[in-house]
């Protein structure tokens, strides 16, 4: 698997902030 | 380092009243170029990457207070959703600092019965990286400008 470290793209990191959020409510959810 | 562009510059760091350089010291060409260059090394990475940045936010906003304010609305975004999801498991969730001194950059919180290393465990699995709180602090930290996601 490979990364890429995202500081620029506001786009890609509201996406990758979106993702974080669903699975913490997931996680949440699930306990 | 030109040395027609070094003698234009002051030899000695402006400063203000009271007394703090304009330029940091560390930046200050003259006292670079008085050291060998050896005065301090500038982290090269972080300010290449500063500079893409800069210029990514010239180009979305054009330039002005709007890149500042353009910013700031999508910081603001990003920090909501976080806190918004947070906020509505507070049995799950405890978000480190008061609500009023809550940080957007850094959005650290703990998990009940102390399933931080079941919730880091999980996320890692989907390629979120990252998140792991201070090793002083522990809990989990969201950095609000970077973390690590698959492509």
């Amino acid at each position: 698997m490979s990364f890429k470290l995202i500081t620029i793209d506001n786009a890609v990191l509201l996406e990758a902030m979106e993702k974080l959020m669903a699975y913490t409510e997931a996680f949440a959810k699930k306990l | 380092m030109r040395k027609d562009i070094l003698d234009t510059l002051k030899q000695e760091p402006p400063v203000l009243s009271p007394p703090v350089p304009v330029v940091p010291i560390m930046m200050h060409y003259p006292t670079i170029f008085k050291a060998g260059s050896l005065y301090n090394t500038l982290p090269i990475f972080d300010v290449y990457i500063a500079g893409l940045t800069m210029e990514k936010l010239i180009k979305d906003y054009g330039g002005g207070d709007d890149v500042i304010e353009g910013q700031e609305k999508v910081s603001d975004q990003k920090a909501k959703l976080a806190y918004d999801i947070l906020d509505k498991y507070p049995k799950v969730f405890t978000v480190v600092p008061e609500k009023n001194v809550r940080s957007r950059m850094n959005i650290c919180f703990t998990i009940s019965d102390g399933k931080e290393a079941e919730y880091l465990k999980g996320a890692a699995d989907q390629g979120l990286q990252g998140l792991k709180g201070h090793r002083s602090v522990g809990g989990i930290r969201i950095s609000n400008c970077k973390f690590c996601f698959p492509f």
